[in-house]
């Protein structure tokens, strides 16, 4: 599991170098630390992560800056947020859609607040299908 | 309505009466567009037996508007299926909702919810007086939640893999396997809207956010199989 979840702070990283590639031909100052960052990420990785929230550096995209802050907790990276946002006017908006903006992720937690409704891809779930498995063996023994 | 339940919570001045007028609706909506009942209008559309000429308004209306997800989507999402049949499964919840919602506000009710099938439309403010908590299910275990949206005004849809066995396939690609997103759930004013653009962000995969970020008023939450979520810049505003 834990691996999965480093996986996908890869992937995370990933986006911010695409999201930097489009940068290459409009600004001079391309941020080649980037990489450098994914890299940082990956060593720190396989060493013992300590608990807490870190900041990474802030990168000139051209719809915007972005800057994240990964959150370390029992070892494991619980979340990772972009702290500042590209504008949204409506230019950046459609530059965006060719340039994959940084979207904010985290690990999925379970919540324990109590809710009114339920949105979620329903009904015909696990309990369903299991149920209707053993009426089947029911039905073939 | 295909074979889901239905739920009407009704805040303000609510009638009986009311109440079994949208049931009704449901059951409507059902014969004339359910792939599973075969005198409904879009299985005999399907067969060919319906002319253009002979559509219901409402046929239309539907068809009119999957025709322009289509187009929006650039083509991920399609009621018709590579083997001729069309199934507007993928829309038609949410514009039955947003139907039965208009209705209910057209009585002078302010607040209420309609839920069906796991979307949602709500209005005003919950019993207790705050907006209404919906809590979008894991896409890894039923009974788990893993976000709680705080709604009024708004409608949410949800579109997930193991939502009544494979319904959402890639029109463009139809043996593609969509495991890398497992679920994305979609908040925008309109159910109809959060309805026919999760089903074609879902198709998508991991595309699908980057879409659903491009889209005005449109916020989402998509969940990989690994657990990792990745939500639209706005989509904060909603969090509880």
């Amino acid at each position: 599991m834990t691996l999965k979840r480093f996986r996908n702070l890869l992937l995370s990283c990933t986006i911010l170098v695409a999201g930097a590639a489009g940068l290459a031909q409009a600004a001079s100052t391309v941020p080649t630390t980037l990489t450098n960052a994914a890299a940082t990420v990956i060593a720190t990785s396989q060493s013992v992560l300590h608990d807490g929230d870190f900041a990474g550096n802030v990168y000139d995209a051209y719809y915007g800056v972005v800057q994240v802050v990964a959150s370390i907790r029992n070892g494991q990276l619980a979340d990772v947020k972009a702290v500042k946002f590209p504008n949204h006017s409506g230019e950046s908006r459609s530059i965006n859609r060719q340039a994959l903006p940084m979207l904010q992720q985290e690990v999925v937690q379970t919540q324990n607040a109590r809710v009114r409704i339920i949105s979620g891809a329903t009904l015909t779930s696990r309990a369903y299908i299991a149920s209707l498995r053993d009426a089947l063996v029911l039905a073939g023994n | 309505m295909m074979g889901m339940p239905i739920t009407i919570e009704i805040v303000d001045a609510p009638t009986a009466d009311l109440g079994q007028e949208i049931f009704d609706w449901f059951n409507h909506v059902d014969q004339r567009f359910s792939p599973y009942i075969e005198t409904s209008e879009v299985c005999r559309l399907s067969k060919g037996d319906v002319s253009d000429d002979e559509l219901s308004d409402e046929m239309r209306e539907v068809l009119v508007l999957a025709e322009a997800t289509r187009l929006e989507s650039d083509g991920a999402f399609n009621i018709r299926r590579p083997s001729g049949f069309i199934d507007p499964s993928g829309i038609v919840k949410g514009w039955a909702i947003s139907k039965a919602a208009k209705t209910i506000a057209a009585c002078g009710v302010t607040s209420f919810y309609v839920e069906a099938g796991g979307d949602i439309q709500a209005h005003g403010l919950d019993g207790a007086g705050g907006a209404w908590s919906v809590g979008i299910r894991s896409p890894f275990n039923d009974k788990d939640i893993i976000k709680v949206v705080a709604l009024s005004g708004q409608g949410i849809a949800t579109s997930g893999t193991y939502v009544r066995g494979d319904h959402i396939y890639d029109p463009r690609d139809p043996d593609r396997k969509l495991d890398e997103i497992v679920s994305v759930s979609v908040i925008v004013d309109d159910v109809v809207d959060a309805d026919r653009f999760a089903t074609a962000a879902f198709a998508m995969g991991r595309d699908g956010i980057y879409f659903l970020e491009s889209l005005p008023g449109v916020e989402a939450y998509a969940v990989d199989a690994h657990g990792i979520a990745t939500q639209t810049t706005g989509f904060g505003k909603f969090v509880r």
